[in-house]
């Protein structure tokens, strides 16, 4: 059974789509990655996926429950860690587990032990009593993660975890991540725009772009999806006619001043037919089987777009701030 | 879940020195001072008129007949006058001039009221404007207090001293009233006042959970979004009854304020009062913005509230216009009924339910248009 199904999500913002034709669904020992850019989504469709939000249309089940229908049951099941540090920084690290923990409904020596396991899960045992504001900023991610296990939830929802982490503490989000999705069983739900990260981690991906999802599977099912390498032009010139021309290339998509096509066995013939036909090529990229190409040429980004420093689009901001809100 | 949000706000609370000062010291520190400059509004009704000014330094020059010099004099310092002697008219017009003498009273020595040769009083009108005609009033009243002594005299003990031909009584139905003391203008000013900057600390609480994504997270867990929000609203509450009666405590016990009326009646007042603050609160939260947009218009709502209610100015003082626009605030009918209550022997919750009533009234508008604006926003 599903830990998490979510089917035909949607949201809009003031009249523009934030999340559409959303459907995901995440097993126990599942570890899903959903990747975008800022602005793709990924917020909203978390902040649904966690009963904050609600969809205009659309259901969520956790755990089986209907998570718009019996929310207190199925927030049962769920455990989410946000991308911001959702902790009370003046009050120490037990302080803030027993607070959330008691909010959860646990008591007495339930709400101990979820409390000591919570804490031993992120090896933070011995720093129990200190002030959250006096940790570093990598014991504070995983106090952050810490909280989102009490309770013992089936279904664990991580935005952008790793956040401002420095690699030490990466890898031991990573290791528990592992750890809760294999030896526990959970099913994990794990957000970044990290490409890295999540290639190492998921089990599966979802990608998410300007609020539809354009491609989900493991990663070498996209591979397989999308062929074999490609390249990807910038041409100065008349696209549409050099698109025509270079049919017998398999021509995967024309955007902008770009051409997306097969690898070609040599390129010589290829640049002569583009300034043949009044083009001239500016820039040349090859597009391999990797995550990062695999997000190139199923979102249709710029590569110069990838990395995390991405400025955060208005849309991103926009929808950050109603799920605040 | 109740319990478990008092107590983080409350430790909250506790861990930050500024936000203790500034709930319960700044508003002591307030209350204590204008209390002190408030003292000039003390009043009893069994005094008489001049009791209730301010007493005032009055230069006195008069080359006239010593006996009437010395009725004169002694007429004014029965009266609100601490009597500066002076040689001359111009000593006098100096001394009022340079500030050493509120006023000035100056007898020519051909003083002859009946025949047309006047005296001159000497005032500066910027000075105590609001009382220069009662000054002036008092002058004269002392000096025809002094003036006609000799033809009082003649008319026997049983005529009496003026201030014994009017007696002074309470209209029936009215309560009787203590001492109004400078504090019992000060302490629920101040009060009120202070309990409605609880709207910034909501706002400002709710804004910072918003930032930090603590909201997010308490709205992930299975806790229905009502009792959530009641949640973090009822700490609020008990920290604004706490404040409120913190300073009345202190008012009572160390500034020796006299609360006329029952306690029930004061604690009713102040749970709704605090209810209202509480309220406005819980709309300013949910109207959002950035937590320095929150200060700044939340300051000046405050702030603004605060002015046209009387917390500030004392409402007696206000004209009846701004008495009238005041009513639009809770604070004025806190005010209003913290009036009462102080003001009155024997005031009860009964007396008391009309501003106790329209409190509450303006709690449930700025919750119940709070809880739609939050609503709305998904």
């Amino acid at each position: 059974m599903n830990l998490l199904r979510a089917v035909g999500l949607a949201r809009s913002y003031a009249g523009r789509v934030a999340l559409r034709d959303f459907d995901l669904s995440v097993s126990p020992g599942e570890v899903v990655g959903l990747l975008g850019l800022n602005g793709a989504g990924k917020t909203t469709a978390i902040s649904i996926l966690a009963g904050v939000l609600r969809p205009d249309r659309g259901s969520v089940e956790v755990d089986g429950r209907d998570l718009l229908r019996e929310p207190l049951l199925a927030k049962r099941a769920l455990g989410l860690v946000p991308q911001e540090l959702a902790l009370y920084a003046d009050l120490s690290v037990a302080e803030n587990l027993r607070f959330f923990g008691r909010l959860r409904g646990l008591r007495g020596r339930e709400l101990e032990a979820s409390l000591a396991y919570a804490l031993s899960a992120v090896e933070l045992v011995d720093r129990a009593r200190d002030p959250v504001r006096e940790l570093s900023g990598g014991m504070q991610r995983r106090i952050n993660v810490a909280v989102g296990l009490l309770g013992s939830p089936r279904l664990l929802i991580l935005d952008e975890p790793a956040v401002g982490v420095d690699a030490l503490s990466r890898a031991q989000l990573f290791q528990l991540v592992q750890r809760l999705a294999q030896v526990e069983n959970l099913g994990i739900l794990y957000t970044s725009h990290y490409l890295e990260e999540v290639a190492a981690l998921c089990t599966r991906l979802v990608i998410l772009h300007q609020g539809r999802i354009v491609a989900q599977g493991r990663l070498d099912e996209l591979a397989s999806r999308v062929g074999e390498e490609s390249v990807e032009l910038e041409v100065d010139g008349p696209l549409d006619a050099l698109a025509a021309v270079l049919s017998a290339q398999r021509v995967q998509r024309a955007a902008g001043e770009r051409l997306v096509l097969a690898s070609p066995h040599d390129l010589a013939p290829l640049v002569a037919t583009i300034e043949a036909h009044g083009g001239r090529l500016k820039q040349l990229r090859v597009l391999g089987r990797d995550l990062e190409s695999l997000f190139l040429r199923y979102t249709g980004v710029e590569a110069e777009h990838l990395p995390s420093a991405v400025p955060a689009a208005a849309a991103a901001a926009a929808a950050r701030e109603e799920v605040r809100r | 879940m109740i319990r478990a949000m008092i107590e983080k706000d409350l430790r909250l609370l506790l861990a930050d020195r500024g936000a203790l000062f500034a709930t319960f010291l700044l508003p002591l520190v307030f209350l204590g001072t204008f209390g002190w400059i408030y003292k000039s509004f003390d009043r009893s009704p069994e005094k008489g008129a001049n009791d209730a000014l301010p007493r005032q330094k009055l230069a006195f020059a008069a080359p006239i007949d010593p006996e009437l010099r010395e009725r004169v004099q002694k007429a004014l310092e029965s009266g609100p006058f601490r009597v500066i002697a002076a040689d001359s008219a111009d000593e006098v017009e100096r001394l009022v001039a340079h500030g050493d003498a509120a006023l000035g009273l100056y007898l020519p020595a051909d003083f002859e009221p009946f025949a047309g040769a006047r005296g001159v009083l000497y005032q500066d009108p910027a000075r105590e404007p609001r009382f220069a005609g009662a000054f002036a009033g008092a002058v004269q009243g002392s000096l025809a207090k002094a003036i006609f002594a000799p033809q009082m005299a003649l008319l026997g003990p049983r005529a009496g001293a003026p201030e014994q031909w009017i007696e002074q009584r309470r209209p029936r139905g009215l309560r009787a009233s203590v001492d109004l003391d400078g504090f019992q203008v000060s302490t629920p000013t101040n009060a009120v006042l202070f309990v409605f900057f609880l709207v910034l600390g909501m706002a400002l609480s709710f804004a910072e959970e918003r930032r930090t994504g603590t909201f997010a997270r308490l709205r992930s867990l299975p806790i229905r979004r009502g009792p959530l929000l009641a949640a973090k609203l009822v700490p609020f509450a008990l920290i604004g009854c706490a404040q409120m009666l913190f300073l009345f405590g202190i008012a009572v016990l160390v500034f020796g304020l006299e609360i006329g009326g029952d306690l029930s009646a004061l604690l009713a007042l102040t749970v709704a009062t605090v209810l209202a603050a509480v309220g406005l609160g819980f709309l300013v939260a949910s109207i959002g913005g950035s937590e320095k947009q929150i200060q700044s218009y939340g300051t000046l709502v405050v702030l603004v509230m605060g002015l046209v209610s009387g917390c500030m100015v004392p409402r007696f003082v206000l004209p009846e216009s701004a008495k009238q626009v005041g009513l639009l605030t809770p604070h004025a009918w806190a005010l209003d009924g913290y009036a009462e209550v102080l003001g009155r022997r024997g005031t009860t919750v009964v007396d008391v339910l009309p501003e106790i009533g329209a409190l509450l009234a303006f709690a449930a508008v700025f919750t119940a248009v709070g809880a739609g604006l939050f609503a709305r926003r998904g």
